[in-house]
């Protein structure tokens, strides 16, 4: 064999294999579409190992070409709280809705706006047995259009009474009760409340 | 060798592996009858004369051949067909059996299923003098309904309870006996 077909062979083999390597980088890439659901957010996206930010939009759509791996994103916005959400892209392309909750600090705020009607349709609803029950550990959930609190009869100071959890919900601007209160919250007795929202209304406490 | 020869030598070698395919496929059927057999749901195990068959299309010599389709959960399709020279389709819906209680199903051979779906199982019954929980009688597979026996003023320690044990008290289905809820309207 001569050294001008050696060469030649080698040249080939060698674009042959850089072929195959840029082609199975470019194959690991995937694209994850960012579809952000409210305005005047700003969402960075940074890798989870070294945390290393990757980029950051404000428009409500934005995509990456990512590798493989985890990552996590973090929304900057007027009262919402700045977690770092994670997630991962692996053998297919990827959709994630942005659409964050209220911080808690803003939902605090928002609850004292709120408290009155709230409590005058939970009053409205049991006028004749309120008057023997403390509501406490009132919050709001998600967007504000959820309200958990605790209730509790008020007994003797050495007796005990159970405590009941309730759970309103704000529709077309009027606070609405959606079940009688209920000791343990569960999508069984309410089918239509986000699992999150029963989930944190059963962590409240009486105080 | 030349490459002319390969490639005449290699399409013989090919055309006799299928020639012998086809032949064999021929003479397996030359006497035998085609029997299609559909089933719902379409897991369910098919079976002719206690032989599992892994497809719902079989040749069959003419004759009598017991055949049965089963599936967990639904009650088996078991019939003797008479098959003759004519292709025979054969197609079953399986009734499901009604629901199994829970109690049942643990005491048998079913306790792995059981607690792989409901792994809190494995912490029940529950008793620490104030509270007992434990399944109700009336749970199924597709069914799990907690119980609950406590007293005035500790009911809500189920929820500290199921949270301890790493489950989602809100994800359970949680029936408190000897109560009345002061609320229900």
């Amino acid at each position: 064999m001569k050294k001008i077909h050696i060469i030649i062979i080698s040249v080939i083999t060698l674009l042959i294999i850089s072929g195959a390597f840029i082609l199975s980088c470019l194959a690991s890439l995937h694209s994850v579409s960012f579809i952000v659901k409210q305005p005047n957010l700003t969402v960075s996206v940074y890798t989870k190992s070294n945390k290393a930010k990757i980029n950051s939009f404000t428009s409500d759509r934005f995509s990456l070409s990512l590798p493989k791996g985890d990552y996590h994103y973090v929304i900057d916005g007027k009262n919402i709280d700045g977690n770092a959400i994670n997630f991962n892209v692996d053998k297919s392309d990827i959709t994630i809705n942005i659409d964050p909750d209220y911080s808690s600090a803003y939902l605090s705020s928002l609850l004292a706006t709120e408290k009155d009607s709230i409590l005058s349709v939970i009053k409205n609803t049991y006028p004749a047995i309120i008057s023997n029950y403390t509501i406490s550990g009132a919050k709001l959930f998600k967007k504000g259009e959820w309200y958990g609190a605790v209730i509790r009869q008020i007994v003797d100071p050495r007796s005990t009474a159970d405590q009941y959890r309730v759970i309103l919900k704000k529709e077309n601007g009027k606070w609405v009760m959606i079940h009688y209160p209920e000791i343990v919250v569960t999508k069984i007795n309410f089918p239509n409340v986000p699992i999150e929202v029963l989930t944190a209304v059963n962590d409240l406490n009486f105080s | 060798m030349t490459i002319r020869k390969k490639i005449l030598l290699g399409l013989l070698f090919c055309t006799i592996i299928f020639g012998s395919y086809f032949i064999s496929q021929f003479l397996y059927k030359l006497d035998k009858t085609l029997v299609n057999i559909s089933a719902q749901p379409d897991t369910s195990k098919i079976s002719i004369n206690g032989s599992i068959i892994n497809h719902g299309e079989i040749y069959l010599k003419p004759g009598k051949y017991q055949i049965s389709i089963s599936k967990d959960g639904y009650y088996e399709y078991r019939k003797t067909y008479e098959i003759s020279n004519q292709t025979v389709n054969i197609s079953a819906v399986l009734n499901p059996e009604p629901d199994k209680k829970l109690y049942y199903l643990i005491h048998s051979d079913q306790y792995n299923n059981v607690i792989a779906k409901y792994p809190i199982i494995n912490k029940l019954p529950y008793d620490n003098f104030l509270i007992k929980i434990d399944y109700s009688d009336d749970s199924t597979l597709n069914s799990l309904k907690l119980s609950v026996k406590s007293y005035e003023g500790y009911r809500q320690a189920v929820i500290t309870k199921i949270k301890q044990w790493g489950y989602n008290p809100a994800e359970f289905n949680i029936e408190f006996k000897d109560y009345e809820n002061p609320f229900k309207l």
